[in-house]
């Protein structure tokens, strides 16, 4: 083990959940309690905490969560493995597209699929486009946060181009849907208009928008001394702690699951004829704070748009799908209609009693999105839906340490803080 | 008897019919501009985010007969203030559970008012000669020559001091009456903060004092004007700085809106405010705005006067003359509240302890330093203009050098407080600032037990 992890205090455990809300309390007698959310312009969506406040310096921060609990991960039990991407989708709808891919990326590791090439760099363009519209809101909201409306504006206004994008290749700008077990919903509608979309977006529109952000607020004296040192959490901890994703390499944790557990173009030789994976490198920063957090972010927007360069000019030719004889793809409409191989082949996907056999086994699939490693625990018990669908939500985890990052800081830092760790409440709630 | 009355009354002074007569109008003059400020803020705040801002409101007020006659022009969206005003008036006046609701009424009110009395001493047009004004043989009032402000009395400034000490009034009010704990904690920043302001305001307009010599604002205003005299900006850029920035956070405008903190304390001290109430509010900070902004007109900017426009100089006494000068005095605090605004839509929000920290370590000790300064120059006779702007930047380049070496503490620092489980414990390494910017590691991914490879 590289890292030797050692307990905060002597018979102290780590984890919040298990900790008594009023273990350690001491009733000073001049304090008062705030409760923070979970309708407030700064909780993002509906989080709830309880501050115990000592003027305006957090003694104590509790959060409560689960005000947007909408049972998804039961919802997996009762959708097959095509239907309950809708339902990924709307985990963690900053970067909707991530999850699609994320999602098939388990199922397809349960079934033992190898998706096509075609496939392969659809993805990894797409996720990459989702690194960078996650990105671009939290890095806007870090400005919005601190009082700063303008920046979060010239962020927000890239995004909308992004969701043209999700909109040409999936027909919905929000909740994309777009990923199928072995494959794609469907095929791009033309190459060149995407190929002509995402390079005015990467060569034009979010560089610019880059640049107008970090003359905004990235040297702002007042930006820095709002956020260095704020929320700050070590290395050591932040292993500790099972961090993921910018806030772990904002605190110096040398780790990206597209290095470390590479797969589709991330991967050497994804295209089975020894292609080199594509060429990035991981932002890691020292500081473990909001500034460090913010920097890293929008470092790894940088890296995300080399790693699209690099690919969108050679999307290789051939089926995007895996089963040419469309096994696990709805065929395509004309075959329905046209033929009866596939109106069977329709019909068996169609109807739930029928479907496929999936494997009694279980798989953990996890990738590197914006907000960290989010991975799907399926159980299959050879049915055509999971039996379980475990979802381990980045913002879940990075989000249990927000009382350690805020306590002994001030009412405003609270803000500050909770628009670094990117809460996404639907994710974090599920 | 009636006429022994009336001979106590008339004839009038000028200065008091004069006085009256601009107090009404300015009053009314300007609060009817402020819904075209609010209109320009929305504009201005657009054309920043790269957003079109209000462009459909007219003033067709949904009738079929006007948007005929108007034929789907929108004034450019004009009407936006007016429909918001109407909303206001029409919307429910909610007054919590709770609520102490006399001083939850009083509290708007108690905004509003001081803002817009700090009009009276503002010297809006200069020196105008009034006419005898006979009525049935009876004298009404008294040939003279007066100036154009609603009271012209010689302790001016302190008489805006004291008015703009009572604007705290009005928010402290609002946010301790709300019966809510986010109203009271923007009721609390709004008076400490005000009040620490007011310190380098007050030390930034005695340098001003200092060098004309005098605390009436009229004279103040003419001592800019004529040969070898220029504005006190030039001669005193420190000085204006200062003041600024006092006025800003004066206001509670960005980056010192702390007390109305969207993102942290939901509305501040108005969370609880609505309709009316809140658009007197709403009222009262841009009525701020408009009685600082002419603040800074009359101590800085020259007031009244125009370089090179002889029909602004304190000579011309005529009323063409006032007129221009009003709307040359009023073209510049409009400038100076679009100044405003573009600060608010740039910069982020100062938190609530660095804005006092800004003002106790920093505004007031350069304030009385720049003070002294202006005191001994006063004493040795030289108080040309360049002589002084020396001074001034002179003293911003000493403090420029000596700023890294001042101790200061740590502000960003975790607190540890009792009965907090995360607060840091005692030798826990707390680091603040920002050290080496972003390390990128290569690929492959570099040996963890390495630690940071930097090729950044």
């Amino acid at each position: 083990m590289p890292y030797t992890l050692k307990p905060l205090r002597d018979g102290y455990d780590t984890d919040v959940e298990s900790i008594d809300y009023l273990k350690g309390h001491v009733d000073t007698g001049d304090r008062w309690t705030l409760n923070f959310g979970p309708q407030h312009p700064a909780t993002h969506t509906t989080l709830r905490l309880v501050l115990e406040l000592d003027g305006e310096r957090v003694a104590r921060c509790t959060p409560h969560i689960g005000y947007l609990h909408s049972g998804f991960e039961k919802l997996g039990e009762a959708l097959d493995y095509n239907q309950y991407v809708t339902i990924v989708s709307r985990m963690d709808y900053l970067s909707p597209i991530a999850n699609d891919i994320v999602w098939h990326h388990a199922v397809e590791k349960l079934f033992g699929i190898d998706i096509t090439p075609r496939c392969k760099v659809l993805r990894t363009i797409m996720f990459e486009i989702a690194r960078i519209q996650n990105h671009l809101l939290c890095t806007g909201a870090a400005a919005l946060d601190l009082g700063g409306f303008t920046g979060f504006l010239y962020a927000f206004n890239v995004r909308e181009k992004i969701y043209d994008i999700v909109d040409y290749i999936s027909g919905q700008r929000f909740h994309p849907d777009w990923t199928r077990v072995g494959g794609l919903m469907k095929d791009l509608p033309n190459d060149d208009t995407f190929r002509k979309m995402v390079r005015t977006l990467i060569d034009k529109e979010v560089p610019q928008a880059l640049k107008d952000l970090e003359a905004l607020v990235l040297r702002n004296k007042i930006f820095i001394d709002r956020t260095a040192g704020i929320g700050q959490i070590s290395k050591e901890e932040a292993i500790a702690w099972s961090l993921s994703g910018p806030m772990a390499r904002a605190s110096g944790v040398v780790r990206d699951l597209r290095k470390d557990e590479p797969c589709l173009c991330y991967a050497d030789n994804w295209d089975g004829q020894g292609a080199e994976a594509v060429k990035f490198v991981v932002p890691v920063h020292t500081d473990g704070d909001v500034y460090a957090r913010f920097h890293v972010r929008l470092e790894e927007i940088r890296q995300s748009l080399k790693i699209v360069d690099q690919l969108i000019d050679k999307i290789p030719s051939g089926p995007v799908d895996t089963f040419a004889d469309g096994k696990f793809v709805k065929p395509k409409k004309a075959e329905v209609y046209g033929s009866i191989e596939g109106l069977i082949q329709h019909f068996e996907l169609v109807m739930t009693n029928r479907g496929w056999k999936a494997p009694i086994a279980e798989a953990y699939g996890c990738m590197e999105t914006a907000n960290g490693e989010l991975g799907y625990f399926i159980v299959s018990d050879g049915g055509p839906r999971s039996w379980r669908a475990r979802t381990r939500p980045p913002c879940f985890i990075n989000y249990s340490v927000m009382a350690k990052l805020t306590e002994g800081h001030m009412l405003a830092d609270i803000v500050a803080v909770l628009g670094s760790i990117n809460v996404v409440a639907a994710e974090l709630d599920r | 008897m009636l006429d022994a009355v009336l001979d106590r009354i008339f004839p009038l002074s000028p200065q008091v019919f004069v006085g009256i007569i601009t107090g009404v109008v300015a009053l009314n003059a300007i609060v009817g501009t402020i819904p075209l400020l609010i209109y320009f803020e929305r504009k201005i705040s657009a054309y920043i985010q790269d957003r079109l801002g209000p462009n459909r409101v007219g003033f067709d007020l949904g009738l079929p007969i006007l948007q005929k006659l108007f034929r789907g022009f929108g004034f450019w969206g004009l009407g936006q203030s007016a429909a918001d005003g109407l909303k206001f008036v029409l919307k429910e006046d909610f007054t919590p559970r709770g609520a102490d609701k006399f001083l939850f009424s009083l509290a708007p009110a108690a905004a509003v008012v001081p803002a817009m009395i700090g009009w009276a001493v503002i010297p809006w047009g200069g020196a105008l000669e009034v006419g005898s004004i006979v009525l049935g043989g009876r004298e009404l009032v008294a040939a003279g020559t007066v100036q154009v402000m609603a009271a012209n009395i010689n302790a001016g400034f302190m008489y805006l001091l004291a008015i703009a000490a009572l604007g705290v009034y009005g928010v402290t009010l609002g946010g301790w009456a709300s019966n809510n704990k986010f109203s009271f904690l923007g009721g609390l920043r709004a008076s400490a903060g005000m009040i620490s302001y007011e310190i380098p305001m007050g030390l930034s307009i005695l340098v001003i004092v200092l060098m004309a010599g005098s605390v009436r604002p009229t004279s103040i205003v003419e001592q800019q004007i004529g040969d070898g005299a220029v504005w006190f900006i030039l001669a005193h850029p420190l000085a204006a700085l200062l003041m600024y920035t006092c006025i800003l956070a004066e206001c509670n405008r960005a980056p010192f809106d702390n007390a109305e903190a969207e993102q942290e304390l939901v509305g501040g001290f108005h969370t609880e405010y609505s309709a009316m109430r809140f658009a007197l509010f709403f009222l009262a900070e841009y009525t701020h705005m408009i009685a600082g902004s002419a603040f800074f007109v009359m101590l800085f900017l020259g007031g009244y006067h125009l370089p090179g426009v002889a029909l602004t100089t304190p000579e011309e006494t005529g009323l063409l003359a006032v007129l221009a000068k009003f709307v040359v005095f009023f073209t510049k605090v409009v400038l100076s509240i679009c100044f405003m605004m573009l600060v608010r839509w740039t910069i982020p929000r100062i938190r609530y302890d660095q804005v006092l920290k800004l003002a106790w370590q920093t505004l007031i000790p350069v304030s009385m330093v720049l003070v002294v300064s202006t005191s001994v120059m006063v004493y040795l006779g030289r108080t040309l203009w360049w002589q002084t702007a020396v001074m001034n930047l002179a003293l911003s380049l000493a403090l420029m050098v000596i700023w890294p070496y001042l101790p200061r503490a740590d502000v960003n620092r975790r607190v540890p407080l009792a009965g907090s489980r995360f607060s840091p414990l005692p030798g826990e390494a707390v680091r603040t600032g920002v050290s080496n910017p972003v390390a990128l590691t290569d690929n492959p991914m570099p040996d963890k037990n390495q630690g940071l490879v930097s090729v950044h």
